[in-house]
């Protein structure tokens, strides 16, 4: 019987990862974005995706949140595989994660409190539910005196501090952070850090894109880097050789 | 039920955050269907009076003049035999010649004749429920067969220029409907395609929060419903005041005793409603059909 290895290769990992990537490519045109990346993450690990502009960090996110679909491969994302899943599946997936990017993707003409409210709503959650669920992300987040605010009128960082609100208020599985420090001072940035380290030890999973060295070069965990597409180091990337690795 | 709340709260906060949009919306749905309303009622109306007209209609026919004497008796159950007709009157020539007196101002010129000129005539009354146009002709083609009568009249001509102004009429108003039914469901994809690329934005941080198509599109159903009930309810109101303006407050005397202007029932209006809100669901039906293809 003829039995695909990458399915076996699946098999022996499926129960130890929450995120399992098996042999991914993504081709823009004849461009590989993504080469032959494999590679797993454990449920409640916090992993930094480093690397330069155009290494892959947001197409990988995106691959990983069916954002774009890859052209080879295989990836399990919660036990959902992503290849299977056709369009109309997509919400599955995407309710079990949250996602924060580096512009915050809030809506403008919907206040603080509508904007966290909205990823419940979409949940079908009562009203009542919505409420306390929003409060105690916004107030997680110390942004629950802005809760009558639009985004218009808030700083970049708060903005960002909202959007870390809408994304744990789900209390997803999984949270993946594109650049969200990008746009901010380094202050606003630890912040965010501190946020999602919070959410981290609380039980959740984090994949933390980001090019900014300097908020990895210290840090105990994981570090995955990417370089034209390809994982050149599935540890510490070669800047930070020699510092210890966790993970 | 969470979702209702939540769909509902959103068309709301529509409205109020693109009132413009909506208003504009709003009132070309009013003034298609007051505009193509309109031309149904006063159809309906004209029709009515059409209908009063053709229920007054009578044959007449005439009995030849070089018959001397006609048993009116066996011809009155001749005529009655012949399916449709309800009542025959027989008028003689002194019948006809006295009801001409009456009827004219200038009655002393009859005075003068020698002799009578009118013939003897029935008068055929056709069943209202059998009064077409191919019944009518049938019992006077039947009729003039017979050998006493001379000539049949049934006012052919006016019945048939009537009933083709009435078919032209009726297809005049059905390309109107069709035309302003055409510009309406553009007016309504049209604005369903500016709200969704006003909100193309939110949509896509739905998408990405793990919302359904339909978590998406229901909003614009309702808003678009919304529109066609409220443009609908306008439309009928204005139409309504028009019509009493018109017909009674204005001219009372358009009202007869053979034509009451009547307006539409309550089962039309609830129907027209409907249709209005079903114009809105196929509009937006249109728009989210090229542009959200999740």
């Amino acid at each position: 019987m003829w039995v695909n290895e990458n399915y076996l290769e699946m098999l022996e990992t499926v129960n130890d990862h929450i995120i399992q990537m098996f042999h991914v490519y993504k081709q823009f045109g004849k461009k590989d974005v993504i080469r032959n990346v494999t590679m797993n993450i454990q449920r409640n690990e916090f992993l930094f995706i480093s690397g330069p502009s155009g290494a892959g960090k947001s197409t990988m996110l995106k691959l990983l949140y069916a954002g774009e679909r890859l052209s080879k491969g295989q990836i399990i994302v919660d036990g959902l595989n992503i290849v299977r899943m056709n369009k109309r599946n997509i919400h599955r997936l995407r309710r079990r994660i949250g996602i924060i990017f580096q512009d915050f993707k809030l809506i403008q003409t919907r206040s603080v409190y509508d904007n966290v409210a909205l990823v419940l709503e979409i949940r079908g959650l009562p009203r009542k539910m919505i409420e306390r669920k929003v409060r105690a992300a916004l107030t997680r987040v110390g942004m629950i005196e802005f809760v009558s605010a639009f985004p218009p009128s808030l700083s970049g960082g708060e903005q960002q501090r909202v959007a870390v609100a809408r994304a744990v208020a789900a209390e997803p599985s999984i949270i993946f952070a594109d650049e969200p420090t990008g746009s901010l001072d380094p202050d606003a940035a630890a912040v965010i850090l501190s946020l999602l380290d919070d959410y981290h030890l609380s039980g959740g999973t984090v994949l933390f894109a980001t090019h900014d060295l300097s908020l990895i070069e210290h840090t105990q965990r994981r570090v995955v880097s990417l370089m034209d597409g390809n994982i050149s180091d599935n540890g510490r990337p070669p800047y930070l050789a020699g510092q210890r690795q966790i993970g | 039920m969470n979702y209702v709340i939540h769909f509902f709260r959103g068309v709301g906060k529509d409205f109020i955050a693109t009132p413009m949009l909506h208003t504009v919306t709003i009132l070309t749905i009013a003034l298609s269907l007051l505009v193509s309303s309109a031309f149904g009622l006063f159809f309906s109306n004209i029709n009515q009076i059409f209908y009063t007209w053709k229920q007054g209609i009578r044959i007449m026919a005439y009995v030849s003049s070089s018959v001397e004497n006609i048993d009116v008796d066996i011809i009155k159950n001749q005529i009655q035999a012949l399916y449709g007709v309800n009542k025959i009157d027989y008028i003689s020539s002194e019948d006809a010649l006295l009801y001409m007196k009456e009827e004219m101002q200038q009655a002393e010129i009859l005075s003068h004749l020698k002799e009578n000129p009118l013939p003897a005539s029935f008068m055929i009354y056709v069943k209202p429920t059998n009064n077409t146009w191919e019944t009518i002709e049938r019992i006077a083609t039947q009729i003039k067969m017979m050998p006493e009568i001379t000539e049949v009249e049934y006012g052919k001509g006016w019945l048939e220029r009537i009933s083709s102004f009435m078919a032209f009429f009726r297809i005049t108003c059905i390309a109107i409907g069709v035309l302003l039914l055409i510009t309406t469901l553009f007016v309504i994809s049209n604005t369903i395609r500016l709200v969704f690329y006003a909100r193309r934005d939110e949509i896509d941080v739905m998408r990405l929060m793990g919302a359904t198509r339909w978590f998406i599109k229901i909003p614009f159903y309702l808003e678009a419903i919304c529109q066609g009930l409220i443009g609908g309810i306008i439309g009928i109101i204005v139409l309504f005041g028009l019509f009493y303006y018109l017909t009674i407050y204005n001219f009372p005397a358009w009202t007869t005793d053979l034509f009451h202007p009547h307006f539409f029932s309550l089962h039309i209006i609830i129907m027209l409603i409907f249709m209005s809100m079903g114009i809105g669901w196929v509009g937006c039906y249109i728009s989210l059909k090229q542009f959200i293809k999740l």
